[in-house]
């Protein structure tokens, strides 16, 4: 009798397995010999056995399909409601600006407005300039060139500094923002000008590269010290977003490879 | 495929693509642990979606010292267990109805006869109701076990509770969970103790 109630007390240890292999031994030893108990064992691993044996219907393709687009569409419902946060790097197809970079955003779009409205309806001149805007100097098609994608191999550097600055909690004075304002300033001019120095036409790549650094270079030129990691932000995701780094890169390795590819044609003897 | 932590950096990094690839590697497991803490399908797609939304805010506090699943099961559980109590009273009532049974539970018997059948369509609604009748902890350590067949060491981890807690938690639901069954089979039980 003392057995049938310490294996009632202990019997769902027993079940799990959480007894000491001695007393787990002696328990089973007393079923054999106790129907009574032997009895409650039965019931309870049938219970057991009811209790956990079970199917989860499946939702469907469909659901499995669609689970991404309705959790990111709920994270930027919810980052709306909540004013913009970390969400605001999710790209689930609509643009959504937190509240917080309104400001530094439409600042960077004022500034880009006035250039187009300056490059389309101010009187242009149409004497050509040199690289630092001077008017009146030409360079050669292959020195632009040359120039052009030298410049864009010295904005690299600057620019994976901004690529690798981490805007939450990375500290904002180990950009040095007064120097690479300055140096974008004077890079911003040279690209300007070595634009429109591209004039052949397979040059557009390279115009077209020089116009996305000349944008970057603006917004890092307009950096003001009180903006902080929120203009980094923008600026980083300006960098990622264009892909320049990537784009610079290809360029360099093209230019590598060009002196080979578009060596003067050697006379061949058939 | 792209290591856990390669992903998790790459978001950190704000490469949205990488936590969509985290979610996918995730999202069953987390959604069946869902439906198996809330009981129904709908419940249970909220609280994964929540759970994932968690994740992706504090997706910078993540240490790696466990893998990324267990840490979105362990915010799965806290988050379950944390939700409204109202949700629970409402979850209690919609589980007595009828209706619901069967959604969630296996067949119990291959048997076709219909009287036998309407019996097993019986014993699943009072299983629905008994696992519907634990506290939320109770279901979370009876869930872990037997439906994540986790160890119990790994249950106490996720629920930030000690081994033997974990133990009496679990003991506690199952006992609820036979007294349940035995008054649905109604005749001849006792109670179990």
């Amino acid at each position: 009798m003392k057995q049938c109630r310490t294996f009632r007390k202990m019997k769902l240890r027993l079940y799990y397995r959480e007894l000491e292999p001695d007393t787990a031994r002696t328990l089973l030893r007393h079923l054999e010999t106790c129907s009574g108990c032997r009895d409650e064992w039965r019931q309870l691993s049938l219970d057991m056995e009811l209790l956990t044996e079970r199917s989860r219907p499946d939702p469907g393709k469909a659901f499995w399909a669609g689970y991404w687009d309705k959790l990111a569409a709920r994270m930027q419902r919810e980052s709306r409601q909540a004013g913009g946060r970390k969400e605001s790097r999710l790209n689930v197809g609509s643009p959504v600006v937190p509240v917080r970079l309104i400001q530094p955003v439409a600042a960077v779009c004022l500034l880009v407005l006035g250039i187009i409205i300056g490059r389309h309806f101010m009187p242009a001149d149409s004497s050509p300039r040199s690289v630092d805007g001077s008017a009146g100097f030409v360079l050669s098609p292959q020195d632009a060139r040359q120039q052009s994608v030298a410049l864009l191999g010295q904005s690299k550097a600057m620019l994976l500094g901004f690529a690798n600055f981490d805007a939450r909690e990375g500290d904002i004075s180990t950009l040095n923002v007064p120097l690479q304002r300055e140096k974008s300033a004077t890079m911003l001019k040279r690209a300007s000008a070595l634009r429109q120095q591209l004039r052949s036409p397979e040059d557009g790549r390279l115009e077209r590269l020089l116009a996305d650094l000349e944008f970057i270079l603006l917004q890092i030129a307009n950096l003001e010290d009180e903006d902080g990691n929120t203009a980094v932000e923008i600026i980083r995701s300006s960098v990622d977003e264009r892909s320049i780094l990537f784009k610079i890169t290809l360029q360099e390795i093209k230019e590598a490879r060009q002196p080979h590819d578009s060596g003067p044609p050697e006379n061949s003897t058939v | 495929m792209p290591m856990e932590k390669q992903l998790i950096h790459r978001v950190l990094q704000g490469e949205s693509a990488a936590f969509r690839d985290l979610v996918e590697q995730n999202q069953e497991k987390i959604y069946y642990l869902s439906l198996d803490l809330t009981g129904n399908h709908h419940d249970a797609e909220d609280l994964s979606q929540e759970v994932f939304i968690k994740a992706y805010r504090n997706l910078d506090q993540f240490r790696g010292e466990s893998s990324f699943s267990s840490w979105l099961y362990k915010i799965a559980v806290n988050t379950n267990i944390n939700r409204n109590r109202k949700k629970m009273t409402a979850v209690l009532k919609r589980s007595t109805s009828i209706e619901h049974a069967g959604d969630s539970w296996k067949s119990l018997s291959p048997d076709t006869n219909p009287e036998k059948q309407t019996d097993a369509s019986l014993l699943r609604t009072h299983i629905d109701t008994a696992l519907d009748r634990l506290s939320r902890n109770e279901r979370c350590v009876f869930v872990l076990k037997h439906y994540q067949e986790f160890p119990l060491q790994e249950i106490a981890l996720i629920m930030d509770v000690s081994v033997g807690t974990v133990k009496s938690t679990l003991f506690r639901a199952v006992r609820k969970m036979r007294k349940e069954l035995a008054s649905c089979r109604g005749k001849g039980e006792g109670e179990p103790r």
